[in-house]
């Protein structure tokens, strides 16, 4: 079962989306902005990949737009609804065609269920299969995720962490989902075993054809799943564009700077110039005036420190940056 | 020039409910001053246990089961315990990958560095901390005169990796053990710690063994490098040519895995050279099928043998030991040649 | 294409669902344990069979008389039959110890669940309580409450019970608590599941090691605890049995009839061991994680 949607209409949407926690101790409370006025449209059947590192706020988007947290401002909108706000009912009809693989295949699977009672539950949960069907549908999915059907009676603990993040698959699949949020899916595997996660999940979706949103913090798998890539820092987005066009050219500086710290594997590539960052995050409790970058980056210059730059196309044929300095023919500053 | 570290046959066993488990199998390894060798492998392939056996730091479930380690030409492994303290974290200095807890957390950064150095230098109170916020400088922690004062949660994960290089060069070791330095951090803090080291190694001709399972990490910091699979070293030589033209299967389909392999195979189709590893179009990553073997006795094949898509009668029969090939060694029957 | 490239044909142990009871009696200490409790609680199923007199029957062989053929363990001050009154008392400290446990889990286990799941104010009130809860000497309640409603061993297994909720709940709900933050909870919610479900399917389970170390704690304790309040005229009332009634009576002749506080005080020690060896057994073999 394909989206319903036309093919190229956004199936899952945010607008201004914030979120914000309350962090500290009663008397001294204050506000983490964790996602900071973030705007994004997935297309039906793209893979949209949101990189960035620790503390940028992407796995917090990510939960927020599959409404397991309810943003503080802005809204969500899934297949052409707004859920921002929905709940019980509502929410649990959005949760059959809105999954999710999570990051830890040791914490996110129930260390007292067997594997085929985890990716049956939601199939008992929503009464889409029971009996001998049901039985039908995990070995098939048990099978399409490459998991042998013998071990359906297995436990968390005597599967590899490629074997389990199989799993998590197999259970966020189960229901047919028109969008599948990946957070880190492979960020806890081996190198060869990643590989066969990232292969399955491509193979997947050209089989059943749903919408990916693909969250990692590495940049080289970010560009061999996605289609198009948003880069976030801070809470915010600062450049969104084709996977091929961001690591072409890239134009936002903290792109570039990421892009040159993931260390390349051949002398040809070794020859890119690199770029080291000076600093860290800052803190999301206390983030910088004007653009949030300027503390880090090596060509700030003093509009930078005052005014916060806004997250759009900067030349006619340009993809959206928010950047102040990047030039009138679309390229980035140099570093 | 006599190598910093000598590893020489070294084989290590662990205790464990299914009987004893062969973590090491007959590893060798040299160091050379002021070198980076990079030691490359997944989880269970023992690099993490090359590291601590070097530093007798071994669990006590683990023995050593025959082999011998050498440092500045002293044998660690027959030396009493009070001298293997004193040599650790002068002669040789270990960073793990995670800061936080390696650091004692009531304790300021500062008085942690000063403590080493009291204890191996016999510095006093003042000297030591005067030593301590020179080391923080080295390092590259801004303001180090205010941070020695800080404790490790008021810092940066990056800052207590620095922090934790600190500790380690304190005492002006020859080799520093690196086991995953900068896995628990980002990719631009990654860059700065990198960095670090390769300064370091270039301004007090600091030995370095990189352990990883980065290969990223070992092209940009390596001269280099050897490749652990299930407790053995399958493949040695120049970093670059092993990640160039691999020649253990092992080593190749590793390489192959790596999402960077499907760039530069895009690339280097792009420019008309050989596509490697990718398929035309598909864009899909190698895999490597099966899983590692656990070793419970040393290896009579190849470990690699039931995972190799080469089947192939000796390899299931004898032991490939490291044979020279091209600039290094490398244990296979069958290189890969076609480069 | 479909991606079956990886499924890789290791073949493992398989661990299958057995009987708790088996799994428990494949482990060591567990086995012991089992033998123990089994062993108290046969005993107390079977007392009519086994004693060989009335739990309040006097004999008719002098007080005090050594252990002998006739009286395994001996006769009391009044020249009743040690062994049968152990043997009969056994059911009163079962009755207690099993009554006092499963109260403090029908009232801990629900509040404390709730509490850590939910947080937020329910957290807060339920806390206060609990608090409120562990500042109240106990000796007090269990006064009060004979006080109200008479000295009974029904009335010593609801102050026992009642003793031990608020600590009862801190140890649930703080379990609660750290099993709400893993990712199963997160993914179990985008499954659809409701609250009453992932509590029941997924917190519960996985704080049933926990609970069963508590309860293998509770019980030995209650045992222990209800001689305390016969001694104290709080509990069980004379001439009934307990182990409790029994040693406190053996107070008074340690020196003439050192073997009338000498059995009870071993069957006490007994059972509180066989449940302490059974819970380490359970803990382990209820775990899939340890299971062997």
């Amino acid at each position: 079962m394909v989206s319903q949607q036309s093919p190229g209409s956004p199936v899952l949407r945010a607008g201004g989306l914030v979120k914000d926690f309350q962090v500290g101790s009663v008397g001294r409370r204050s506000v983490l902005r964790a996602v900071d006025g973030v705007d994004l449209e997935l297309a039906a059947g793209e893979t949209f990949g949101l990189v960035g590192e620790s503390g940028s706020g992407k796995s917090t988007l990510g939960k927020v737009l599959l409404r397991l947290q309810t943003p503080t401002a802005g809204t969500v909108e899934f297949e052409g609804r707004d859920i921002s706000r929905a709940g019980g009912r509502e929410l649990r009809a959005v949760h059959r065609r809105l999954r999710m693989v999570f990051q830890d295949p040791y914490s996110s699977l129930d260390p007292r269920m067997s594997i085929g009672d985890i990716v049956a539950e939601p199939l008992r949960l929503h009464r889409v299969a029971r009996g001998r069907d049901l039985e039908a549908r995990v070995t098939g999915l048990f099978d399409q995720c490459g998991l042998a059907a013998a071990w359906r009676h297995r436990y968390p603990h005597e599967l590899s962490g490629g074997q389990r993040q199989r799993v998590g698959i197999a259970r966020a699949l189960s229901l047919r989902p028109s969008v599948l949020i990946a957070d880190e899916p492979v960020s806890a595997l081996d190198v060869s075993v990643q590989a066969g996660i990232l292969n399955l999940l491509k193979d997947l979706q050209a089989d059943l054809g749903f919408t990916c949103l693909f969250i990692s913090h590495d940049l080289s798998v970010v560009e061999f799943m996605c289609d198009r890539i948003a880069v976030m820092y801070l809470g915010r987005i600062v450049e969104v564009a084709k996977a091929s066009e961001l690591f072409a050219l890239p134009r936002h500086p903290y792109t570039q700077a990421l892009l040159s710290a993931d260390p390349p594997l051949h002398a040809d590539a070794a020859a890119t110039p690199r770029v080291v960052l000076s600093g860290d995050m800052p803190s999301a409790l206390d983030p910088p005036p004007g653009c949030r970058f300027h503390t880090r980056c090596p060509v700030a210059e003093a509009v930078c420190r005052t005014e916060d730059p806004a997250l759009v196309p900067r030349a006619a044929d340009g993809h959206p940056v928010a950047c102040h300095l990047v030039l009138a023919d679309g390229s980035g500053p140099r570093l | 020039m006599t190598p910093v570290l000598e590893v020489d046959g070294l084989s290590v066993g662990f205790r464990s409910d299914d009987g004893e488990v062969l973590a090491l199998d007959d590893v060798s390894l040299r160091v050379e001053p002021g070198e980076i060798v990079g030691v490359v492998g997944e989880s269970g392939c023992g690099k993490s246990t090359l590291g601590l056996s070097i530093m007798g730091l071994l669990p006590g479930s683990a023995s050593v089961r025959g082999g011998g380690v050498r440092l500045g030409g002293r044998d660690l492994l027959t030396l009493p315990p009070g001298e293997l303290r004193r040599l650790r974290g002068s002669e040789v200095g270990m960073i793990f990958q995670e800061p936080m807890s390696s650091l004692n957390p009531v304790m300021p950064v500062g008085r942690q560095i000063g403590e080493v150095l009291r204890r191996h230098r016999d510095l006093g109170r003042t000297a030591a901390a005067a030593r301590a916020v020179e080391l923080l400088d080295l390092v590259g922690i801004p303001d180090a005169g205010r941070r020695s004062r800080a404790y490790p949660h008021q810092l940066s994960g990056g800052m207590r990796q620095r922090v934790m290089i600190a500790i380690a060069i304190a005492c002006e070791p020859k080799l520093l053990i690196a086991d995953e330095p900068t896995t628990a951090l980002d990719v631009t803090v990654q860059a700065q710690i990198l960095d670090l080291l390769r300064s370091l190694r270039d301004r007090v001709d600091l030995a370095i063994m990189l352990i990883t399972h980065n290969l990223g990490v070992i092209a940009t910091m390596a001269d280099r490098v050897s490749i652990m699979y299930a407790g053995r070293k399958v493949e040695e030589g120049p970093t670059r040519d092993i990640l160039d033209t691999p020649r253990h299967p092992y080593t190749a389909r590793l390489l192959a895995s790596t999402p960077q392999a499907a760039r530069s195979a895009a690339v280097s189709a792009a420019a008309g050279g050989p596509g490697g590893s990718v398929e035309a179009g598909g864009r899909r990553l190698a895999e490597i099928p099966g899983r590692v073997p656990t070793m419970t006795a040393p290896a009579t094949a190849c470990t690699f043998q039931a995972r190799c898509h080469r089947d192939v009668d000796l390899c299931t029969r004898v032991r490939p030991e490291l044979e020279p090939a091209g600039g290094g060694l490398v244990a296979c029957f069958h290189p890969e040649e076609s480069w | 294409m479909t991606a079956v490239t990886a499924v890789d044909t290791t073949t493992e142990r398989v661990v299958r669902r057995r009987g708790v009871l088996r799994r428990i009696a494949g482990h060591r200490t567990g086995r012991i344990g089992l033998v123990l409790v089994g062993g108290v609680v046969l005993v107390a199923l079977l007392a009519p069979v086994l004693a060989p007199f009335g739990p309040e029957e006097i004999t008719g062989t002098p007080a005090l008389t050594g252990p002998s053929g006739a009286h395994w363990l001996g006769t009391d001050e009044l020249g009743r039959d040690v062994a049968s009154r152990i043997i009969w008392g056994s059911r009163t400290s079962l009755q207690v110890s099993v009554l006092a446990t499963l109260l403090a889990l029908l009232v801990a286990l629900p509040l404390g669940l709730m509490a850590g799941y939910f947080r937020g104010r329910l957290d807060t009130v339920v806390m206060r309580l609990t608090d409120t809860g562990l500042a109240f000497p106990f000796i007090v309640l269990a006064v009060g409450l004979t006080a109200i409603f008479g000295p009974s061993m029904v009335n010593a297994a609801i102050a026992i019970g009642i003793s031990q909720v608020p600590m009862l709940i801190r140890v649930v709900r703080g379990e609660a608590l750290a099993v709400r933050e893993e990712d199963y909870i997160a993914a179990s919610v985008a499954d659809g599941a409701g609250s009453a479900r992932i509590l029941g399917r997924h917190v519960l389970p996985n704080i049933v090691n926990t609970l069963i170390v508590q309860v293998t704690v509770l019980m030995p304790f209650a045992i222990i605890t209800e001689s305390m309040l016969s001694f104290l005229g709080l509990g069980v009332q004379p001439p009934t049995p307990s182990w409790g009634v029994m040693l406190t009576a053996a107070q008074a002749y340690t020196a003439q009839a050192p073997w009338l506080a000498v059995f009870p005080g071993l069957a006490i020690f007994v059972a509180a061991l066989g449940f302490n060896l059974l819970g380490d057994g359970a803990r382990d073999a209820l775990d899939p994680r340890r299971a062997r």
